[in-house]
């Protein structure tokens, strides 16, 4: 069994934005020292045995295909140690971890090391995600397909099953962008109103430009070692409970994500917990629907149900569940890479009390979902953290 | 840039085939060696999409790259055989979209790749 046998020992995120100053291996080293100055009792880099580098479309956004895990070691000094580099859709930093949690937990290494990093800004929307659209994959099978008309037919086909609204959908922006205010470290640090959002511009109907995370650069990193070796690093380690990774092509139904349902049902068998034993969730709100659709499919609430839970403040940072006090994407944005690994980050320090104005009073157990919708395939990364 | 991805389909694209598992009976537009849905490789018949169907699913996406129409209508439609499929909306505007609604699918040209044009087919409203 893998329950608690791998401990996070420290974590952090740059602040997300639009960092035209920083390259790619900029960010990776400002990620690296930052998560080396959150273990409490220090760590050196020699500690560290093993490194997984999360990066998802080097090609598009930055004209560079072929990344390696030796980026890793060249913007770290971690010179000589192993890395594999890993892409996985929007869930690349999540399936770091979750490759880095494995080999610990296998007892190959002892102490690992997960960076996420992505540019997403060097190149107009035109030329980067919106090339989405025109250059990447089939000809004529996935030509027009951007990631918000993804999220656009499942807003418009949630509606239409369900009757959530698109107030609804706002209100998960209202209360993300509440916690944002709080996060120093979220591009958007600002409030907006329900009537706001709903007065945003299209972008694909029925989401507008609020209902949308920004695009921007970012970087994050997480430490981690083998359970017996955590109390050396620090008197308040996070403990890995569960972790899991489903993928699935079984996307035609558009109200729901197979592979989070597969994923987050292996992920509390693992810790033996269900969503009733949650206190903080990060989750992947790409878009406001997302977020509903995940209340239901992690189990938060009943299937169609997603927009009462946001209108009785069940996902407040004093509700049943705080979902996303980081802001989540809507407000850190969503630098794909660094994406999981920012909300693994996020839990360490709500576990540990560190949240500071955003902190969910009594947080011991976290639950990080992460999604990567492409075209007709999806792939989900959830773990859960306790202390 | 060459696309050889249209030519290894042209049954798929041009002839609107389908796929119908011969050990499951589920229904897919795609090519593929084994079936996603049962996970059995006892090989596929294959059917006709169809020249018609219902909108399952649409969005107004306005945010596309310049060689597009803005806004870009994309509609999932279900066929009668069963087969759901996703593609560009021809000659509609947002305020006659709805789920529900029939359609048929028209030939028209997609894109053009480096100067040359790329055919293929979307859905447009019926009557």
């Amino acid at each position: 069994m893998l329950k608690d046998k791998v401990a996070v020992i420290g974590a952090a995120m740059i602040k997300f934005g639009r960092l035209f100053d920083k390259s790619y291996e900029d960010i990776i080293a400002e990620a690296y020292l930052k998560a080396m100055d959150s273990v409490d009792n220090g760590m050196e880099s020699k500690d560290i045995q093993a490194g997984w580098l999360g990066t998802a479309m080097g090609g598009l956004l930055m004209d560079r295909e072929l990344i390696t895990g030796a980026t890793l070691s060249y913007a770290t000094g971690l010179e000589g140690i192993p890395v594999t580099r890993c892409e996985n859709l929007c869930a690349s930093g999540s399936d770091s971890f979750r490759n880095a949690v494995l080999g610990i937990a296998s007892g190959f290494y002892d102490v690992a090391i997960v960076i996420g990093a992505e540019k997403m800004c060097d190149k107009p929307a035109e030329q980067g995600m919106l090339a989405e659209a025109n250059k990447e994959g089939h000809t004529i099978f996935n030509y027009g397909i951007t990631a918000p008309s993804i999220f656009g037919l499942i807003a418009n086909r949630h509606m239409h099953e369900f009757g959530t609204t698109k107030e609804q959908m706002a209100k998960v922006a209202v209360k993300n962008h509440e916690n944002g205010t709080k996060n120093p470290d979220a591009a958007l640090q600002f409030r907006v109103s329900v009537e706001q959002v709903l007065k945003s511009p299209f972008v694909s109907w029925p989401l507008g430009l609020m209902d949308c995370c920004p695009i921007t650069d970012g970087a994050a990193a997480i430490l981690l070692c083998k359970k017996e070796l955590a109390k050396k690093y620090t008197d308040r380690p996070v403990y890995v409970a569960g972790i899991a990774n489903a993928t699935s092509s079984k996307t035609e139904n558009l109200t729901e994500f197979a592979s989070t349902k597969l994923a987050s049902k292996r992920a509390y068998e693992m810790a033996n917990m269900g969503p009733e034993q949650i206190d903080v969730a990060e989750v992947h709100d790409c878009f406001t629907i997302a977020e509903l659709v995940e209340y239901e499919d992690l189990g938060f609430c009943e299937k169609g149900q997603g927009g009462r839970f946001i209108d009785e403040g069940r996902s407040g940072l004093e509700g049943d569940i705080a979902v996303n006090p980081s802001g989540g994407l809507l407000c850190k944005g969503h630098p794909l890479g660094a994406t999981g690994v920012a909300q693994i980050s996020e839990l360490f320090h709500q576990l540990r009390g560190q949240a500071d104005r955003r902190q969910r009073q009594g947080a011991r157990t976290g639950l990080q979902h992460n999604i990567g919708f492409m075209h007709d395939r999806s792939v989900t990364c959830v773990s859960v953290l306790t202390v | 840039m060459y696309r050889l991805d249209i030519w290894r389909d042209r049954e798929q694209i041009y002839s609107l085939e389908a796929l119908r598992c011969k050990e499951c009976s589920h229904v897919g537009y795609y090519r593929l060696r084994i079936c996603p849905h049962c996970g059995k490789a006892k090989g596929f018949d294959k059917v006709t999409v169809g020249r018609e169907g219902t909108i399952y699913d649409f969005t107004v996406n306005y945010s596309v790259p310049r060689e597009f129409e803005r806004p870009s209508i994309l509609a999932v439609v279900d066929t009668a055989n069963g087969t759901r499929v996703r593609g560009l909306m021809a000659d509609a505007r947002p305020e006659e979209m709805a789920i529900g609604k029939s359609v048929k699918f028209v030939f028209r040209k997609i894109r053009e790749i480096d100067d040359v044009p790329v055919y293929g087919f979307k859905m447009s409203l019926k009557g």
